[in-house]
């Protein structure tokens, strides 16, 4: 009862000030945006907002490291939300000059981030109530996860490609999203060698001797189907591909780091639990 | 080998020169024009003409005055002097070379800058943001361009001649190569678009701190260069002809080289690599006009400024309210340009 008359009362609260139109730069805000409800006040997107289908009817300002001011303040924007790598630095000097509120999140890597940045949209958008609902919810699905992890008795070795070309696959090392992702749903990561994504010979591969493989489906493309992964070089001579043990992931809701985080990981711990050998 | 302007007597020559130059400022303050009042925003033709009388008139500013004197103005202003620099010096090093092949990036510059900046987007970090903010990329690129174009020529001054000079420089240029290919290599995803981008060149990240610190390397070149214009001339007979007619050849290719790396570096530097201006545009002008470094390097430097406003149009409106890199929309609109010219004298039996 008290919620819905805040519900009630909130509109009229702000009745005198202008609506709010807000930007978001960067895949994982904009989702949290349409987590929350409020894509009402979404005017304008970046192009790495692929998700929801919905975002590609919202005007596009491009990659969220090639800005252009002129076209975010082309469509009055009250507020901008920016994932922390969005740039160039002085197109953002030139949003906060021309006296757009402009909020920088920091980059999240772990589920007390995800929550945060969900808090802090939230309460940028005056959605305080629907991002404690949300969280609530989430809450509850990485508390599932951490005890379903704990429970594995093996935690499978494993290796993400980005993607895969000419005989050389790129594939995650540590210190990346995927490094993380991989953890958090009960994984080891097979590449302990570098940091960031770099090329990986099939020798490599074979030597890092991985139980799974994980493919971003988004880079199918490049990487085909199950059966085109298994004939990549070297593919044959590790664990994972004469168990045939490949999973494909969908990128950005994975490593993103946004509210489709967990799901994403719970649905990876699954796969990985039933690749365990036998 | 004489056009016909050459064998007209001098004073309607110089005549023939006012003219040209004069119509190309026109089509220049034209296009300029026009370019302010397009953009991602809608902005009528009073708004952009109000707001630059209410700047100068010292009136208050209206609402999007900060558009049109923040953000296009200056953008304007640096795509003109960015596609001067180019174009001049395209010209300038095509006459010293006689070699119409020969661009700015050849003797080391482009390469060059684009090893410093990749350097700082790759390496720079926490440093160079920390300590230079977003000039750090900016800094290395000017820093990077001007110290191969010094190697290119301490190598070539050896044994002085354009032919080791270039050479020098093809050599320079792939060990930057090596060096970028190297960054790349170690570059995590998200610098791996950011260095790409760079080397497609935008004008994005304009604003007036930027203008003036570039505008007085490209300004002094610009100005000093066309001195040069008879020497250029005497050049175009060979080195040896020119030191006959008294010139002192080395001396000059010196102050040439480091007057073009000054322009290009500092038009690299802050806009990245953008291709085909300084190559094609001096071979247009000489295709309608002539040879005659008097007219080529002043009308170069004008039809740089008005292909690069230009194509800057298009950049910031066809894909509105995002914009797409400048290098793609110089050579796709020069590109057809510069065919269409190169059938048109052919057929006409004009030489360029």
């Amino acid at each position: 009862m008290a919620m819905l008359l805040i519900f009630a009362l909130a509109p009229l609260a702000r009745a005198g000030d202008t609506p709010q139109r807000v930007v978001a730069l960067g895949g994982d805000i904009t989702e949290t945006i349409y987590a929350l409800d409020a894509q009402a006040k979404l005017v304008g997107v970046d192009s790495t907002s692929e998700w929801p289908a919905a975002a590609h009817q919202l005007p596009n300002v491009g990659y969220v490291r090639q800005l252009n001011a002129e076209g975010i303040l082309a469509l009055h924007p009250t507020q901008v939300i920016a994932t922390h790598d969005a740039g160039p630095a002085t197109v953002l000097e030139q949003l906060r000059q021309a006296g757009v509120t402009l909020d920088l999140l920091p980059p999240s890597r772990s589920p007390q981030d995800v929550m945060a940045k969900i808090d802090d949209i939230g309460h940028l958008l005056n959605s305080d109530a629907q991002a404690r609902q949300l969280n609530a919810k989430l809450v509850q699905s990485y508390t599932a996860l951490q005890s379903r992890v704990a429970a594995m008795p093996h935690h499978p070795r494993v290796v993400f490609l980005l993607s895969a070309g000419a005989g050389n696959f790129l594939a995650a090392g540590h210190d990346t999203a995927a490094d993380r992702a991989i953890a958090l749903a009960g994984g080891s990561n097979a590449i302990q060698a570098y940091s960031g994504y770099k090329p990986l010979s099939a020798e490599a591969l074979v030597a890092a001797a991985p139980d799974v493989l994980v493919v971003m489906s988004e880079r199918a493309d490049g990487v085909g189907d199950i059966g085109q992964v298994l004939a990549l070089p070297g593919m044959l001579q590790t664990p994972a591909g004469q168990r045939k043990h490949v999973i494909f992931v969908d990128g950005q809701a994975l490593l993103g780091f946004g509210p489709r985080n967990a799901d994403s990981e719970l649905s990876l711990q699954g796969k990985f639990a039933a690749t365990l050998p036998p | 080998m004489n056009s016909a302007g050459m064998a007209l007597p001098a004073a309607s020559r110089r005549a023939g020169h006012r003219v040209v130059l004069g119509s190309l400022c026109v089509t220049l303050l034209i296009v300029a024009t026009f370019a302010m009042t397009c953009g991602a925003m809608h902005l009528s033709a009073e708004d952009v003409f109000g707001a630059l009388l209410r700047r100068m008139g010292g009136k208050p500013a209206q609402a999007d005055d900060a558009i049109v004197l923040t953000l296009r103005l200056p953008r304007v202003l640096m795509a003109a002097l960015v596609g001067a620099a180019l174009a001049c010096s395209g010209a300038v090093m095509q006459g010293m070379f006689r070699n119409p092949l020969v661009e700015p990036g050849l003797i080391g510059v482009s390469s060059g800058s684009a090893l410093g900046a990749i350097g700082v987007i790759v390496l720079g970090g926490g440093f160079g943001a920390g300590l230079l903010g977003s000039f750090g990329v900016t800094i290395a690129a000017f820093a990077g361009g001007l110290l191969t174009t010094a190697l290119v020529y301490a190598i070539g001054r050896r044994r002085p001649d354009a032919a080791t000079l270039l050479l020098a420089g093809v050599a320079i240029n792939a060990i930057s190569m090596a060096g970028i290919g190297v960054l790349t290599y170690m570059a995590s995803e998200r610098q791996l678009r950011d260095l790409s981008l760079w080397t497609l060149g935008s004008l994005g990240g304009t604003d007036w701190i930027r203008l003036v610190a570039v505008a007085p390397w490209i300004l002094l070149s610009l100005l000093w260069l066309p001195i040069h214009a008879r020497a250029l001339n005497a050049l175009l007979l060979g080195e040896r002809e020119a030191s006959l007619l008294g010139y002192h050849t080395e001396r000059l290719q010196r102050l040439l080289i480091a007057l073009t790396a000054l322009a290009t570096s500092a038009a690299v530097a802050t806009c990245g690599v953008i291709s085909f201006v300084g190559l094609l545009v001096p071979h247009a002008i000489r295709m309608m006009w002539g040879p005659d470094h008097r007219l080529l390097l002043p009308a170069s430097a004008l039809g740089g400024a008005i292909l690069l406003i230009g194509a800057d149009t298009v950049a910031r409106t066809v894909v509105a309210p995002a914009e797409l890199p400048i290098g793609i929309i110089t050579a796709l609109l020069g590109g057809p340009f510069f065919l269409w010219l190169l059938m048109r004298t052919r057929t006409s039996g004009v030489r360029a």
